[in-house]
């Protein structure tokens, strides 16, 4: 499961193909490419591409159909369903283009939420959450349900609650899809500032404007690096 | 940055387990199950160690055809005899328990070495040693009552 590498992350010789119908799709067709670790990349590409399949296999949530994806030389794949659990809530915070936070909860509990499968006493999580949804400007509004903000703000709550466990990677699927030009810079501005934080960033976007903020840019095109 | 294999070894640590996160079900498994051998232990080893060291001793009790006291001489010399393991008389000195190992002694023996001092007995009992115990504890319970 440990394999020598000398990045951070490395993609090798991967392949996704699903079955739809009596089709095949190749949505990742023999990708290598490697992140360092602190970088800020995003992977840029067409609708179809392939880019959002990279960024859930990156994720430990979409096995590959061939090759490796290794973290911190962990082979993701080769680990058992219990340690890739363990992987993810180590190692990755997702944000999704459409938040994806619970409703009847406010953002003081969606925070806390992937703190609830930790060992962290409630008191610390209380205290972390609290620091995180300071952390993205939030905290006069931390007891408010997530309808009663703005998709700007909504945003930010999905950032707090990816980073509130202190993971290393952030994956972020077109964070910026569903905001305003202007709310769009911010976020991509509080994930520089993450960056320089010290957690790895990895956009999804079809935007190149947001791509500006990266430090590389990976373009993804029929599922290959290009 | 260049990667550092040492910058993350704890979270690498805890996916493959290497760094327990508290006690596993095997381990707590494994702890109620010896919680419980040692407690039968305590109750059943010393039981098994006295059968095995008593299993194969007998008691057998005289008393003298006079109904007199017991010479200590005597019950010293019976208590060299090979295969004895104790000769003592009761508390008012009228009977005599002999325990001996059954394989190697024999009441005959212990007879023959009293008639030798003149001492003229009658058996009473021979009896399992551990039963011998047991009925009086037994008796012992009832007086205590």
């Amino acid at each position: 499961m440990l394999i020598d590498t000398n990045h951070f992350i490395e993609i090798r010789n991967l392949s996704k193909q699903y079955e739809t119908g009596s089709l095949a799709v190749q949505a990742i067709d023999h990708m290598d490419f490697h992140i360092d670790d602190q970088e800020f990349v995003t992977i840029m590409g067409q609708s179809g591409s392939g880019k959002s399949t990279l960024l859930s296999t990156l994720g430990a949530l979409n096995r590959p159909s061939s090759g490796q994806v290794l973290v911190d030389s962990l082979d993701v794949y080769a680990l058992s369903t219990e340690q890739r659990a363990d992987f993810r809530s180590e190692y990755i915070g997702f944000i999704f283009q459409s938040f994806q936070l619970i409703p009847y909860l406010t953002v003081f509990e969606n925070v806390k939420l992937p703190m609830s499968v930790t060992r962290i006493k409630n008191q610390e999580q209380d205290r972390m959450a609290t620091e995180v949804i300071k952390r993205v400007g939030l905290t006069e509004k931390a007891f408010r349900l997530p309808d009663q903000l703005s998709g700007g703000e909504q945003e930010r709550v999905a950032i707090a609650r990816a980073i509130v466990n202190k993971p290393p990677i952030i994956l972020a699927d077109e964070p910026t899809g569903n905001l305003d030009s202007s709310t769009a810079h911010d976020i991509m501005a509080l994930l520089q500032s993450l960056n320089a934080d010290g957690h790895t960033i990895i956009v999804v976007t079809h935007n190149q404007q947001m791509s500006a903020y990266a430090k590389r840019t990976i373009h993804v095109s029929d599922g290959r690096c290009v | 940055m260049a990667y550092n294999p040492e910058k993350y070894r704890e979270k690498r640590e805890r996916v493959l387990g290497v760094k327990k996160r508290g006690m596993s079900l095997n381990m707590v498994m494994g702890v109620v199950a010896l919680v419980i051998i040692a407690g039968l232990s305590v109750v059943t080893v010393p039981q098994a160690v006295s059968y095995m060291t008593t299993r194969h001793l007998d008691d057998v009790i005289y008393r003298t055809a006079d109904h007199g006291t017991w010479p200590s001489r005597v019950v010293v010399l019976l208590e060299s005899v090979q295969g004895v393991k104790s000769a003592r008389a009761d508390s008012e000195h009228t009977r005599l328990v002999i325990t001996f190992d059954r394989r190697i002694g024999e009441p005959s023996t212990f007879e023959s070495l009293m008639a030798d001092h003149g001492l003229e007995v009658v058996l009473l009992n021979r009896v399992n040693h551990r039963q011998h115990q047991a009925t009086i504890k037994e008796e012992t319970e009832l007086e205590a009552l």
